[in-house]
């Protein structure tokens, strides 16, 4: 009975194993730069205001950043309204793509630069590049198109929501095709949240999310058959700050929140590139959750 | 003076009688076949089980992303082109969707060939076998695992809306980077076989959105009424998606792809069929010839990077 108990529990352990996780150099000198900030600007100010942060709030029934974008794009470019966005195209525009490969962000700004006004320009960073390759027997494999995309900043920190983005797609030679743009009116509350905790704490946060939301995933193989697999160890390569989205009896709320790049391993051996949204720590949304009992996280990927 | 011009006339217009023309299509004719059960097709639940997995652990929703893509394309010709002919002429589902019928069916009458449920490189699976993605053979000394189909003639786009179709990599890379490397030419060679005059096929390089139905009222929305090229508005309509599903982890992995003609053929004619508009596509069908070659172009989504 004994050995049957001990091999139930044995059982449940590997099942029911948490993934290791390892934050990285980069990742890790974020975490720690950001905590050490906020001592100093503690120390400087004395003020207890320090290790909080704003929510802000997404008005759905304006749109007047967008109405703004919209004035100042149609000014240089072929604008196209739909119902969220904004489609850019102007055929004489070539972006210089000579330095790409190496350095991909002085690159992306440049490009972001050519397309925005330099107010705007600002409120976006460069989050991913797509790209488009061709092979043909003459010719082998060429890169026939990229797609920048870019999230929009706001107060410094990344909208992690699905309607605050650039994406500028160019051909294989830098001439651009067209740019797409969706801007939210956002506005910052008195409300605040805790964003004042060390790096082990950050770490333990995000340990007690993938507790509960990473047991499994869903990914393609090298066969390119779809699987699900248990994680075993999540290495997080970047992180930034942001804000996540929740909904509170259907409105919009960003939460201030840490959002981290990382690649995880399944049991199989794969790794598969993924995005965490995590809060500052365990307490950080505990008060605001509490105060508004029908908060929903939109757990948000890319 | 009046004699001259008549002339003119004239051999202006039999300069150009001859001369092929870039118009929208005279009549839309679409045939869809769509599996969702292959409980009855023992090669596919042989090759599922190779790969330590059975065929009933994922129900397919391929009849239902077939009826959204036919609903969305007529829904935007009749938006756009009301006047212009279009037909649903075969939509083969399940055990109507058997490789004698994808064979002896009249597909080449059809604008669009549209297949939706399991693929794998130059492959597609019907109801009871698979079908390769090539010319294949035919007659009795055939292997049924060696049946292929050309398309042509009236047909310019073909869509697989499966796993894996326009993947030309080498056994055991599929999901490897593009490269001199990794490609198999045998297989690119498979997929040249095909093209009898189609335009342009449309398909994965990876895995596709299974029962993301999206992607096809995206696509015929950018095609049909936005105005943009064929491949523009499939890879556009794909990005929505996989912005829009980005919650669900597999579609990190997702290659929209195309397979497509560019060159000049033997008239001097230059062509980009993946560049081609609805409203101005080549009024006929498109040879291999001249100096035209088959490309195959996919779309990789990045690695996001702070």
């Amino acid at each position: 009975m004994t050995i049957v108990s001990a091999i139930v529990i044995l059982m449940s352990c590997i099942t029911f194993a948490k993934p290791v996780i390892e934050i990285q150099d980069k990742a890790q000198t974020f975490l720690k730069n950001r905590n050490l900030q906020i001592q100093k600007n503690r120390l400087q100010n004395n003020s207890g205001i320090i290790g909080k942060s704003f929510v802000v709030a997404v008005d759905e029934n304006s749109n007047k950043t967008f109405m703004k974008i919209k004035e100042m794009m149609a000014k240089s470019f072929d604008v196209v309204e739909s119902k969220k966005n904004l489609k850019i195209r102007n055929k004489n525009i070539k972006m210089d793509i000579s330095n790409l490969n190496l350095e991909r962000s002085v690159c992306a700004k440049r490009m972001l630069n050519q397309i925005l006004p330099r107010n705007f320009a600002s409120q976006f960073r460069l989050v991913s590049v797509d790209v488009e390759k061709s092979f043909s027997r003459s010719l082998g494999v060429r890169v026939e198109g990229y797609t920048f995309n870019y999230k929009r900043l706001f107060n410094n920190r990344i909208v992690r929501n699905a309607n605050n983005y650039l994406n500028i797609s160019i051909d294989g030679l830098g001439r651009l095709k067209e740019a797409e743009i969706a801007v939210e009116d956002l506005t910052t509350t008195s409300v605040t949240v805790d964003v004042d905790e060390n790096f082990s704490e950050n770490k333990t946060t995000i340990d007690s999310l993938v507790g509960a939301d990473f047991e499994f995933v869903d990914f393609v193989d090298e066969s390119g058959y779809r699987k699900r697999e248990s994680v075993s160890k999540i290495e997080v390569n970047g992180a930034a700050e942001a804000y996540c989205e929740i909904l509170v009896e259907k409105k919009k709320i960003l939460l201030p929140c840490l959002s981290y790049t990382s690649k995880i391993d399944v049991s199989s051996g794969e790794k598969i590139d993924y995005i965490i949204d995590v809060p500052h720590s365990r307490k950080s949304w505990s008060q605001y959750r509490h105060e508004q009992k029908n908060a929903i996280f939109n757990r948000y990927i890319h | 003076m009046k004699k001259i011009l008549i002339v003119l006339l004239f051999l202006n217009c039999n300069l150009f009688a001859g001369m092929p023309e870039w118009r929208l299509p005279p009549k839309v004719v679409v045939s869809t076949f769509a599996v969702n059960d292959y409980s009855n097709n023992e090669y596919f639940r042989q090759m599922l089980l190779s790969h330590g997995r059975d065929v009933h652990e994922k129900d397919l929703q391929a009849i239902n992303s077939k009826q959204v893509f036919v609903n969305s394309l007529f829904a935007s010709l009749s938006r756009k082109y009301p006047s212009l002919y279009r037909l649903h002429v075969y939509d083969r589902t399940d055990d109507s969707a058997k490789v004698a019928d994808y064979k002896e069916l009249l597909l080449y009458r059809s604008e669009f060939v549209y297949f939706a449920g399991h693929g794998s490189q130059q492959k597609i699976y019907l109801y009871d076998l698979p079908m390769t993605v090539s010319a294949g053979c035919a007659g009795d000394g055939c292997s049924i695992y060696n049946y292929g189909k050309v398309y042509g003639e009236d047909t310019r786009w073909v869509i697989f809306d499966a796993c894996e179709v326009l993947n030309v990599n080498k056994d055991g890379m599929l999901d490897r980077e593009l490269n001199v490397n990794t490609i198999d030419y045998s297989k690119v060679q498979k997929l040249i076989s095909v093209f009898a005059g189609v335009h342009a096929i449309l398909g994965y390089y990876s895995i596709s959105f299974d029962g993301y139905d999206n992607v096809y009222s995206y696509f015929s929305k950018y095609f049909i009424e936005d105005g943009y090229t064929l491949w523009d508005s499939f890879s556009m309509a794909n990005d929505k998606v996989y912005r829009e599903k980005r919650a669900v982890s597999y579609a990190r992995g997702i290659k929209p792809a195309i397979a497509f003609l560019r060159g000049t053929d033997e008239k001097g004619v230059y062509h980009d069929t993946s560049a081609e508009f609805f409203a101005l596509t080549y009024n006929q069908p498109i040879k291999i010839s001249g100096n035209i070659e088959m490309l195959i172009m996919y779309k990789e989504y990045g690695t996001p990077i702070y």
